[in-house]
């Protein structure tokens, strides 16, 4: 991938693009629909058979331990049989050049929405330099996420009506569910417009109501049910699971696709990828530490001023400890919390997540990383080209170059 | 052939009338289950083997019955299905209900010491644990510290009781729901009212079924097993939610007939 700060310093409020070639995004691609698919795989596997467990694979305490293993959403899917429509994958590159896989989202990927915003942002800040590059676009997304949501519908229902369901006002991320309804040409709901009758799922709109077909959630597992956190949304959980589980509605993503976000989890994703399909990862993960394990705990005590440590559930809001900045109390108050609860935490190099850099050429040779994101409409998995590029708390937009031929900016 | 008869009825009543409720039960596979007020009913095995009928009451009500009637063959009734392999490991570690505190742990410790064989000391730890507790009507406690430390409980308690002090043992444990003929020898003909009962498997080359309430293995034509999980949460024979969550009374039994 060649990449660089294009124009120095002019552009002090726009952050500046990665530049992605097409060579290297081609490869980026085969990984990310390999990863994808395996994911999927692995989570009909998981709330089914669990023949990976069977077979070694993976531990079954592992699971049993993961906070998002819903034993009570196993058998809730979709019409065609897709639990994870649209999935957020972060990737980062090792100091050897080598893209890796940092973690993923397959509840509830946020950032959809800023990859389009961001395009327009990016193309306005540099007029010249976006139409002389031929980028490949990414507002393609909004058709194939509207489709793979339609593809989702239950059996027999040609016409889906899909909705948008988000937690509401003020809640963060309120305004990029506004957006994601947007662009896929879906109303936005709150839970509290949702009525369950008849076994199905319906919705009260002025002229009367409407039945619910798919509904693309935006909320978490715990608002949405099973462990439905929230006393005033237990009935309605009860009938939009009871309605999901008999294929009359189809939850997208499905709930309890958690499991395979647990960052613990993950690292066996490259295990799991042979052990499914056979072939070598074509993205490794970054080396993880995995602390359940008493040499590794051991091993990462000892180094817990060079790692970056991080809770194995990103949706608790409690936020990685990254060594190399940590004061000494930090790092003794996280030594024990690793120590009261080893599968908690997993432990990264933190050479590969290093905070960003000042100076563009360094930020973008290793420091940032990179959310892309997939669509599966179960006949293909589609890779939106581009993504969101994360310096710091920055995003940028990425450009994918659509001619072989132009080799990114030396 | 050992037929029993199974009636098992459910009642749960509103303080006062409910205008939308979700219901869910769990009953024999083989049950054929009828709901008064009328309701569209669905069914599903869940993610231990249960067969769960659900439905939703939406116009007002006070009183839901469900009813579950099956004829079954108390020879093979109530055989678990072979499970997924990760299930030994989620029947071995302790629930949030099944958690042993000190004292149960170290005389399930104990016990284990003194006996010839795993099977010797599960049936121990179910024996003295059974014969220390005193016997309730219904739960007396959340979790089985709560009723060890009372010694006292219902059935499902000191089921839970005994699944904390094997799990603590090392011997993957769990609870099942079920019915118990009152009669050691039942009569051919005779309605007599059961129990619904809970009880304990626990593994070692196969399950084995005790009955810590009474001592003995759960075996037999007295036992028919209705669902398997870790706990009791896993298996609530019922479990109602209400629109506004209004207090409401189940009650539940269930006619057992011996048949030829």
């Amino acid at each position: 991938m060649a990449e660089q700060g294009t124009v120095g310093g002019s552009l002090s409020s726009a952050p500046v693009p990665r530049v992605v070639d097409t060579d290297e995004w081609a490869h980026v691609e085969r990984g990310i629909v390999q990863r994808v698919r395996v994911i999927e795989t692995f989570l009909a596997d998981v709330y089914g058979p669990q023949e990976a467990i069977r077979d070694g694979v993976l531990p079954a305490a592992t699971v049993s331990s993961c906070r998002h293993f819903h034993r009570r959403s196993a058998g809730i899917v979709g019409g065609n049989g897709i639990r994870a429509h649209v999935v957020g994958i972060d990737v980062i590159r090792d100091e050897d050049g080598h893209l890796r896989v940092l973690g993923g989202d397959a509840r509830r990927p946020r950032g959809l929405a800023d990859v389009v915003a961001n395009r327009g942002a990016s193309t306005r800040a540099l007029p010249e330099m976006s139409t002389r590059l031929r980028i490949r676009p990414v507002d393609e997304c909004a058709t194939r996420l509207a489709r793979a949501l339609r593809a989702a519908a239950p059996h027999g229902v040609t016409d889906p009506t899909v909705v948008v369901l988000a937690p509401g006002g003020g809640e963060p991320g309120a305004d990029e569910d506004t957006r994601v309804a947007t662009l896929i040409g879906a109303d936005l709901v709150e839970a509290c417009e949702l009525h369950c009758a008849d076994g199905r799922v319906w919705r009260h709109t002025a002229s009367g109501r409407q039945r619910v077909d798919v509904i693309h959630r935006r909320i978490d597992d715990d608002q949405l049910g099973p462990a439905h956190a929230r006393p005033d949304a237990t009935l309605r959980a009860l009938g939009l699971l009871a309605a999901a589980r008999s294929g009359r509605v189809t939850i997208a993503n499905a709930v309890g696709n958690g499991v395979a976000d647990d960052r613990l989890i993950y690292t066996y994703l490259p295990d799991l990828i042979r052990y499914y399909t056979g072939d070598e990862p074509i993205l490794d993960n970054v080396d993880t530490w995995r602390l359940d394990e008493p040499v590794a705990l051991e091993e990462v005590l000892d180094r817990l001023d060079e790692l970056i440590v991080k809770p194995v559930d990103a949706s608790t809001g409690a936020r990685p400890v990254i060594g190399p900045d940590a004061t000494p109390r930090q790092l003794s108050k996280l030594s024990n919390a690793l120590l009261h609860d080893p599968r908690g935490w997993i432990a990264q190099s933190a050479i590969t997540s290093a905070p960003a850099a000042t100076r563009a050429d360094d930020m973008l040779a290793s420091s940032c990383d990179l959310r892309v994101f997939a669509i599966n409409s179960g006949d293909d998995t589609w890779v939106l080209p581009g993504g969101l590029t994360r310096v710091g708390d920055e995003l940028a937009d990425t450009w994918v170059l659509s001619d072989p031929s132009q080799a990114g900016l030396r | 052939m050992n037929r029993l008869q199974i009636v098992h009825t459910v009642s749960v009543r509103f303080g006062d009338d409910v205008a939308s409720s979700h219901t869910e039960v769990r009953m024999l596979a083989s049950a054929q289950v009828d709901v008064s007020p009328d309701a569209s009913e669905t069914s599903y095995d869940d993610y231990w083997g249960a067969r769960v009928t659900e439905f939703a009451v939406t116009v007002p009500h006070r009183e839901i019955t469900v009813s579950a009637t099956a004829l079954v063959d108390t020879s093979i009734a109530g055989t678990a299905a072979d499970d997924p392999a990760m299930r030994i490991v989620e029947y071995a570690e302790p629930t949030g209900l099944t958690d042993a505190p000190t004292d149960l742990r170290t005389f399930a410790a104990r016990t284990s010491g003194v006996s010839a064989s795993v099977d010797d000391a599960a049936v121990s730890i179910c024996r003295q644990i059974g014969a220390a507790m005193r016997h309730a009507t219904s739960t007396v406690a959340p979790t089985a510290a709560l009723a060890w430390s009372k010694r006292r409980g219902s059935g499902s308690d000191i089921a839970h009781v005994a699944i904390a002090a094997l799990r603590s043992a090392g011997i993957p444990a769990r609870y099942v729901y079920g019915y118990r003929h009152p009669h050691l020898e039942p009569e051919i003909g005779e309605t007599v009212v059961g129990d619904v009962h809970a009880w304990v498997e626990w593994s070692t080359d196969r399950w084995h079924a005790y009955d810590p309430s009474d001592l003995c293995p759960a075996s037999g034509s007295r036992y028919i097993a209705v669902a398997r999980g870790r706990d009791g949460d896993d298996v609530s024979p019922v479990r109602v939610v209400s629109v506004s969550d209004d207090p409401h009374r189940i009650t539940s039994s269930v006619e057992l007939t011996a048949k030829d």
